[in-house]
This record gives structure tokens, C-alpha cells and sequence, in this order.
């Protein structure tokens, strides 16, 4: 198992600035998608349905295996500007 | 370098409008568009004070700059551009997002103004929180982002 973090965002502060998970070393964004849903509150999962996980660098595809990245982020839906 | 963007605590350092300006400007260039975005007193019906402004800033930054890549793809490399969008708390009137942009044209300059703006309510990683007179605070609703790939394209959704 590799211990991730998964970083906070907008709709998803009140819950903290940051979430720790445990997840499979071959996971991928879905494991983590699921993963996070088990320690979200119900009321955040319509939320989480409509939010991308990201690196530094780009947004994920469900696909992507995590590899040795250990610092994600959730990103709901944006309104910046 | 003829693009700067920034993702700044506007608690620290308040957005700039000459800063942007001085930016942008350039012998070849005979034109110069500015947008300003401000928090505004009322939205969906609602008296707002204010707005906080959350940012993931290294992706935030980076969708800055591959957005206005594109609109020096499309309005040519002479194009220079200026973003800064602010972090933080803001009172109404508040600058949260400044674009400048110079161009040898009037004409690239706006439309590229316009881009920029657009695309970046669509795709930067950027949510705001409102906070009404009542005491009451909600986050504003947006678009959600596509998975990356999608999200080159600038589609969106919502």
C-alpha cells in the first residue's frame, strides 16, 4: 500500500485542507477516486461525481496509474475570474 | 518572455493595473486592452460583502500560460499578454483578475482580452466563495473540468 495525499479545494474546504489515503502501489485515479468517496461525507458525493483529480501539472484521466506520484488534488468544478 | 502570469495573495500585494499595463507595452505594438474583474455588490439575487477566492496555483499558473499560448497561436507571436488573478479574501469592488493585453492592432488585442478571460473561467483551477450581508456563504457553482486531453481543447462543461 502507498500513502497519498490528496489535497482540498473550493466546495471541499470545509472538510479540511488536505485528505490521507491508503491505496494500492498500482493504483490508479478511479482507486483513488474511490478510495476518497469512502472517507467523504454522503452530502459530498454528488460533489465529488462532477470533480477531476489533478497533479501539479495537469488533470487526470481515470486511467492514469499513480505511479510514484504521492500529492493529488480534487478539483471541483471551476469559477474563477 | 512576452507572457506573465501569477496567481497573487491579495492580502500581501493588490492586483495592478499600470503594473499590467507597463507590461504589455512594446514599441511594435499600437494597441492595448485591459479587462478588470471585480466583486460585484449582488449575484442570483443575493447582497454580497464579499468574496474569497481559492486557487490551486501551480496548475492554476500553468493553465494561465497554455491559454495564452493560444491566443498568440491565434492572434500572432507579437502578442503580449499579462494575467494575474488574486488569492484571498476581497471586498465588493475588489480587483480578483486582471488581463491586459498589446498587440500591433487593436483588434488582436481585444479578442485576445476576451479569450483569455473565457477560458479561464472554464478551465483554471480557481473557485470563489461568496460571502452575503445576511451572514450567510456559499460557493459559487462553475464548470466542470474536463480530463486532461479534453481540457487542451478548452471544452467544458456546465
Amino acid at each position: 500500500m502507498s500513502e497519498i495525499i490528496v489535497q482540498l479545494f473550493g466546495a471541499f474546504r470545509p472538510i479540511g485542507s488536505q485528505m490521507v489515503l491508503q491505496v494500492p502501489a498500482d493504483a490508479n485515479v478511479q482507486a483513488v477516486r474511490t478510495a476518497f468517496a469512502a472517507k467523504l461525507p454522503e452530502d459530498l458525493h454528488a460533489l465529488l461525481a462532477v470533480s477531476r483529480f489533478a497533479d501539479e501539472h495537469k488533470v487526470l484521466a481515470e486511467d492514469t496509474a499513480i505511479g510514484d506520484n504521492s500529492v493529488f488534488a480534487i478539483l471541483p468544478p471551476v469559477s474563477g475570474g | 518572455m512576452n507572457i506573465h502570469v501569477e496567481v497573487r495573495d491579495v492580502l500581501q500585494s493588490p492586483l495592478d493595473t499600470v503594473e499590467a499595463l507597463a507590461f504589455v507595452e512594446a514599441p511594435e505594438n499600437g494597441a492595448g486592452a485591459l479587462f478588470l474583474g471585480a466583486v460585484r455588490n449582488r449575484n442570483q439575487g443575493r447582497d454580497v460583502k464579499g468574496v474569497s477566492y481559492d486557487v490551486f496555483a501551480p496548475l492554476a499558473e500553468q493553465s494561465f500560460t497554455e491559454i495564452c499560448e493560444e491566443a498568440q497561436g491565434k492572434w500572432g507571436p507579437d502578442l503580449r499578454l499579462y494575467v494575474v488573478h488574486g488569492k484571498g479574501h476581497l471586498p465588493v469592488g475588489g480587483l480578483s483578475i486582471i488581463i491586459a493585453a498589446g498587440s500591433p492592432h487593436r483588434d488582436e488585442a481585444f479578442r485576445a482580452c476576451r479569450y483569455v478571460i473565457e477560458e479561464i473561467k472554464n478551465r483554471s483551477p480557481v473557485w470563489k466563495q461568496e460571502h452575503y450581508t445576511d451572514g450567510d456563504s456559499e460557493w459559487v457553482q462553475g464548470h466542470a473540468l474536463c480530463q486532461h486531453g479534453d481540457q487542451s481543447h478548452g471544452h467544458a462543461h456546465g
